[in-house]
């Protein structure tokens, strides 16, 4: 029985799991999830190369693994490095049709794995970069990266002192290495994240990724808000779903009906408690000159 | 086939007669012209290899655990920083088992900037878990560069071909050039076994581990190291055998009725091959051995040579500051165990840091100081540093 | 041993060995996901307790057939309904607050009109029982009673003074909002279920209500209110001057009219209506006359709406005082009247100011509201004013006779008519068959609180609500609307006035069945599971398995964490958190 009154039609979701049930994720994980319909866009042959982050938990402790895809365990800052050896192995042995995807947190990508990432960018190796971007390095316990958004509370920003600068743009970065596909997408909308795994995975060359994942423990909110919270950064711009085709051809995925101011989102986070209305309108200001930066690259560039 | 080689093109030529599958490389003096010359028969036909020009040494090891998880042959090269970059990787290498090789060739430290040769790179990737392979000339390090692949894939563990900066890698010497077809006899492709990423048998590799195993691990790397001795002196005479040319961890020259043995390693070991025949001339009861393993440290074939000798005296290219040269480290531990009488006394010396020149003459200077001093310093002594 | 050749208990190197599903994660969580199935408050608000939720979900996918079945579960008119429903249920829907509330009536005139078209008949499927039932008054609530009883196996004999059955849906309303074959072909299937008409005798005169006890086990009494609640002004004897009921039935007999050129209707509510707009179809000019404001008005907006398209005029703060004419009405005075306090009806009471006009008419309407005559009334029956005591079920004071319709005390409609024949049908159902218990334990079964009771819910075969079936009602808050778009309802075609002052065509053409599904496909199902999968898809366990017996998804427990992301993602408010011991 399904009911043909909704907005997305859970039908086209692919049944396959490429991962069972037993991880050991926080409650609410949006990075747990985010893997889960990932693999269901993906399929298979499928291998995965993932550095240190929650994932390196997720899965569960050696000798277990809630995984139906090899899942190699890399260093921090070389998960690109990584997939380019994987893969060229693959290519050598005759075996080109497996998708190598690497799957990093922000930390291990907008930070200390952004050289090797750009490496593998710009040498435009055959691959999946996937970063699950929870704002901050969650898996040491809530310190900020180049990921974490202004004003955000962290254990390394405390309140009396939150970080004072603006999230590093790493889609933009990534663009300007004019790579074949790049995609944001967020577990809150799964139908336009799963196609986008889908064309990726179809997709010859370097192809990037970037989800935004809620981390409940580290945005100091209910587990339950997850996907609401993911979902109203989307529908106040603050993480707009697009792509770009060979850091030429943009196109937004996800036309939200109604433009949301970002007040509700800030609200619903402990780490953005500490604000003041004057900071959230500050925000709010940044965040509409961004996406208005992009927008003109969707009206221009399309 | 007999041509005229700079110890760099050995090395290239040595992964190309091992059918080398992924190399992901990074240019750096003195390393480069192995890379420049691989990319070159990669472009020319002759070796069907995947290269990826990565942006670092950090990646290049990284790419190499991943294509060795993949499941093929990898192989780089490097020197000094590069190797010093790697140094993270070097033992993620080990500990993910993948059997990748890799020819370092040594490069003093910065800073300052310098791109002559000393040990001190590699010797500082004591603990990682490689196998260490150090060449005295370029058939060496041509023979030892096909060798590399077959100890390391026999472990599961990876090996280190290591030559000197310019004295190897930029000097060109005739070297001969084995059949290809029977390289591929020797050393058949790399095979896995069920350790790599096979999709048809989805497993996570190298997940976090608990205190309850991870011992059982590294005391496996343990057992293997300890495995490698035979497995190198298995494989050295296999190559002997097929080839012609032994090499031994522990190769000894007119050491039998020496009183006074000197260690070297690497390309000293030419030089003092003269100058232990010039003291021989002159009455002297001189002998010298020639290192070829750092990693695993040949203890056992070491105590053989030197037990019973008066004195030992160690060249290190290399030194650990605050404490001493490393092979001498190594070598004191050693003979510790060795009873009183045949312990022989022993004498460290640094020479040759940044590239400078060991000579004959500093050689013969060093015997002078070993047979004339009755006890070793205190510390290595550090041989022709202009002090004023 | 040498040490080489030892062993340890692990691989070379870690590769993983055991499926992560022997970590029982479900033991974390302190709070555990559940499925229930709430009430819609379209369904609450249903005075014949239909499931309307259901049926829209049928007829979104086109099973129109089941969909018509689920409506006779609990009514046996869906086309009349369709068409004579105040449909109170819009008013209710939650999609009122998203755009606009779903046309429920265009739906379930579709549903019915199919069910006429395709000739679908009504099984009674429970054996024949040898108790007999007496059924006073052939109008919605009889019918419905009759309806509900036969089903469950009773012999039932309609009895009706007039020579047609379907009291005031025949006698009261005109043809233009329920024609005639649409009420004979719903009323016939009745016949066809076995139920005895016996129409022409009114008993209390032809029968004794005595007789009728005797020969019958139970007798139900709905006879309707036909009293038309006095004007008391001067004049009123005059020629020219009706009352509403009589008005339409007459018209509805086909009888000629005797309305004039120039009518005033007196009174708001859906009878005056009914009599303005008939008499515009007689050619007459009409004003309605009302003592309060058009927001006091009690008819339906929509009935309004139509009155004026067609061009009937109002007079509201007015009320009449005294008819002028001789032998016939010539006109009437009115006095001005201003609104007041708010009295018992929620609304504001008309207050006389004392200043008067004129106004000329032929002809006077009497529509302010009817009571029962209590001549028609058993004579043992206990009432107050003509208002028959009952309890909750039906059930009069004595114990073997039962009343519904406008005769109780509840809202003169068809729709709560028809309600209070099934909740009647069920009381004696319970008292032929001796049933112990209280009658409170049927609550259960209602649609909330505030709903009627449904005879799907007491037999469990109700479309949803059949897993922790509860009786709270979904308000939009407890949904997550973000899951449905934002779409404009359908616009209702009404014929051209100028076609509808020709004569008594029916004024809303039937919808089309595109119309009607896609009109059901903006229903948002409130509080019931339709296997959307939100719970499943978002699941960050992978913990929301497909029920293998067939029906939703169910939370495996070994893994579920508590997270509440199924429950804050379901679309419909069917799942809620429960916190574990």
């Amino acid at each position: 029985m399904y009911s043909l009154n909704q907005r997305f039609d859970n039908r086209d979701i692919p049944e396959d799991e490429l991962l069972t049930s037993g991880n050991v994720a926080c409650a609410g994980c949006g990075a747990s999830l985010s893997m889960r319909l990932a693999l269901k866009g993906l399929g298979k042959p499928t291998v995965l190369a993932v550095p240190a982050c929650c994932w390196t938990i997720i899965p569960g402790a050696w000798p277990l693994s809630i995984m139906d895809v090899p899942f190699f365990h890399c260093a921090f800052e070389t998960t690109a490095a990584t997939i380019s050896g994987i893969k060229a192995a693959y290519r050598k042995r005759g075996m080109d049709d497996i998708c190598v995807v690497g799957w990093a947190g922000d930390g291990g990508t907008f930070d200390i794995g952004i050289q090797a990432l750009s490496g593998t960018a710009e040498r435009n190796d055959d691959v999946l970069y996937v970063c699950y971007d929870n704002e901050a390095y969650m898996n040491t316990g809530i310190q900020r990266s180049g990921a974490t958004p202004i004003g955000s509370w962290t254990t390394t920003t405390p309140v009396k002192n939150p970080k004072s600068e603006q999230k590093k743009d790493i889609d933009a970065i990534m663009i300007a290495h004019k790579i074949p596909y790049l995609a944001t997408a967020t577990a809150a909308y799964p139908h336009d994240m799963i196609a986008k795994f889908k064309k990726a995975r179809s997709i010859k060359g370097m192809r990037f990724i970037h989800l935004f994942a809620a981390c409940p423990t580290g945005w100091r909110m209910p587990e339950n808000l997850s996907i609401k919270v993911m979902r109203l950064a989307v529908l106040s711009n603050i993480f707009p779903l697009y792509e770009v085709e060979n850091g030429e051809t943009y196109r937004q995925t996800v036309i939200p009906d109604e433009i949301m101011p970002i007040d509700e989102y800030m609200h619903l986070q402990g780490r953005f408690r500490h604000l003041t209305d004057e900071d959230v309108k500050e925000f709010q200001k940044m965040v509409d000159k961004r996406f208005g930066h992009l927008r003109e690259d969707f009206e221009k560039k399309n | 086939m007999r041509k005229v080689l700079t110890g760099n093109v050995a090395v290239a030529y040595g992964a190309m007669l091992a059918d080398v599958q992924v190399v992901p490389a990074y240019p750096i003096t003195p390393q480069t012209t192995i890379i420049e010359e691989l990319a070159t028969m990669q472009a020319e036909g002759l070796v069907d290899l995947d290269y990826i020009r990565v942006e670092s040494e950090h990646s290049a090891m990284a790419a190499c655990i991943g294509a060795s998880m993949g499941g093929a042959r990898a192989f780089t090269a490097t020197c000094g920083q590069g190797l010093f970059l790697m140094h993270e990787m070097l033992h993620y290498a080990t500990g993910a088992r993948t059997p990748v090789v890799l020819a370092n060739v040594n490069r003093a430290a910065a800073a300052p900037w310098t791109i002559w040769s000393d040990q001190t790179d590699s010797v500082s990737q004591r603990e990682t878990g490689w196998i260490q392979l150090y060449c005295e000339g370029n058939q060496e390090v041509l023979d030892t560069t096909i060798m590399a692949f077959k100890i390391a894939e026999t472990l599961r563990l990876p090996a280190m071909i290591v030559l000197d900066a310019f004295f190897l890698s930029h000097t060109s010497e005739p070297i001969d050039i084995p059949d290809r077809e029977t390289v591929r006899d020797f050393l058949p492709p790399f095979d896995p076994g069920d350790l790599w990423l096979d999709p048809n048998n989805p497993r996570t590799f190298g997940g976090i581990t608990m205190s309850d195993a991870y011992m059982e691990f590294r005391w496996q790397i343990q057992r293997d190291m300890e495995k490698a001795k035979g497995v190198i002196t298995e494989v050295h005479e296999e190559f002997a055998k097929v080839f012609g040319r032994k090499y031994h961890q522990v190769e000894a020259y007119r050491a039998e009725d020496a009183d006074v043995v000197m260690v070297v390693s690497g390309t000293v070991a030419s030089t003092g091959r003269d100058a232990i025949d010039l003291l021989r001339e002159k009455g002297h009861q001189v002998g010298m051995i020639k290192l070829k393993t750092l990693r695993p440290f040949p203890r056992e074939e070491i105590i053989a040579v030197l037990k019973g000798k008066k004195k030992v005296a160690i060249i290190d290219r290399n030194f650990s500051p605050g404490a001493t040269g490393i092979w001498a480290q190594e070598i004191r531990s050693a003979l510790y165990e060795l009873p009183e009488g045949d312990r022989p006394l022993i004498y460290g010396y640094i020479a040759g840091l940044g590239g400078r020149d060991i000579s004959v003459k500093i050689i013969e200077g060093i015997y002078q100081k070993t047979v004339k001093d009755d006890r070793p310093d205190d510390v290595d002594m550090w041989i022709g540093v202009n002090y004023v | 041993m040498k040490y080489t050749e030892k062993k340890v208990s692990v691989p070379l190197c870690a590769v993983s060995t055991t499926p992560g599903l022997v970590n029982k994660t479900g033991s974390w969580k302190f709070a555990e996901p559940l499925f229930v199935d709430r009430i819609s408050p379209c369904n609450q608000q249903c005075p014949a307790g239909e499931d309307i939720t259901g049926y829209m979900y049928l007829a979104s996918q086109e099973r129109f057939e089941e969909a018509w079945e689920l409506i006779t579960e609990e009514n046996p008119f869906p086309a009349i309904m369709g068409r004579v429903c105040f449909h109170t249920c819009e008013e209710q829907c939650n999609r009122k607050d998203h755009d606009q509330a779903v046309s429920i009536h265009t739906v379930e005139r579709f549903i019915g009109d199919y069910g006429l078209s395709h000739g679908l008949k009504i099984d009674v499927t429970e054996p024949q029982k040898d108790k007999k039932i007496a059924v006073v008054g052939a109008g919605p609530g009889g019918l419905s009673a009759a309806f509900h009883v036969r089903k469950r196996g009773y012999h039932v004999t309609i009895f009706d003074r007039d020579q047609n059955p379907g009291g005031l849906m025949r006698y009261g309303i005109p043809a233009y909002r329920l024609p005639k074959d649409i009420l004979d072909a719903e009323i016939g299937r009745l016949s066809e279920m076995g139920i005895e008409f016996k129409m022409g005798v009114t008993i209390g005169k032809d029968i004794t209500w005595d007789a009728l006890n005797t020969q019958f086990d139970a007798v139900f009494v709905a006879v309707g209110a036909y009293e038309e609640t006095g004007l008391r002004i001067e004049g009123l004897n005059k020629q020219g001057i009706f009352e509403a009921l009589e008005f339409l039935r007459e018209i509805n007999l086909d009888k000629k009219s005797k309305a004039g050129k120039n009518m005033a209707v007196i009174g708001g509510g859906n009878s005056a209506i009914d009599c303005a707009r008939v008499s515009r179809r007689l050619g007459a000019e009409v004003t309605i006359v009302y003592r309060r404001g058009e927001e006091e008005m009690p008819a339906h907006p929509e009935e309004i709406a139509m009155a004026k398209e067609e061009g009937v005029g109002f007079l509201f703060l007015a009320t009449p005082t005294e008819v002028y004419g001789q032998e016939h009405i010539t006109g009437i005075k009115v006095e001005k009247m201003a609104l007041g306090e708010v009295d018992d009806s929620g609304r504001r009471r008309p207050v006389p100011t004392g200043e008067t006009f004129d106004i000329d008419c032929d002809g006077m309407i009497i529509a302010i509201g009817e009571g029962t005559r209590v001549d028609d009334l058993p004579p043992s029956v206990s009432h107050k004013k003509g208002v028959v005591e009952t309890d909750q079920m039906g059930q009069t004071t004595e114990s073997t006779l039962f009343a519904g319709g406008d005769i109780i005390d509840i809202p003169h409609t068809v729709t709560h008519s028809i309600g209070s024949g099934k909740r009647a049908s069920i009381a004696i159902d319970r008292l032929l068959e001796e049933v112990k218990g209280e009658k409170k334990s049927l609550d259960q079964f209602r649609w909330g609180d505030k709903g009627n009771i449904s005879v799907g819910r007491m037999k469990g075969t109700t479309l949803f609500l059949r897993r922790n079936p509860s009786l709270e009602v979904v308000d939009y808050k407890d949904m997550n609307p973000f899951y449905f778009d934002h779409r404009q309802g359908m616009k209702i075609d009404r014929i051209p006035t100028k076609k509808r002052l020709k004569g008594f065509q029916e004024v809303i053409p039937s919808p089309s069945e595109q119309k009607a599904v896609s009109e059901a496909r903006r229903c948002f199902m409130c509080g019931s599971c339709t296997e959307c999968g939100n719970c499943h898809i978002f699941c960050p366990e992978s913990a929301i398995k497909t029920d293998p017996g067939g029906y939703g998804y169910i939370p495996d427990m070994d893994y579920c964490k508590g997270c509440g992301i199924c429950v804050n993602e379901c679309p419909r408010g069917a799942m809620e958190m429960k916190f574990m011991e």
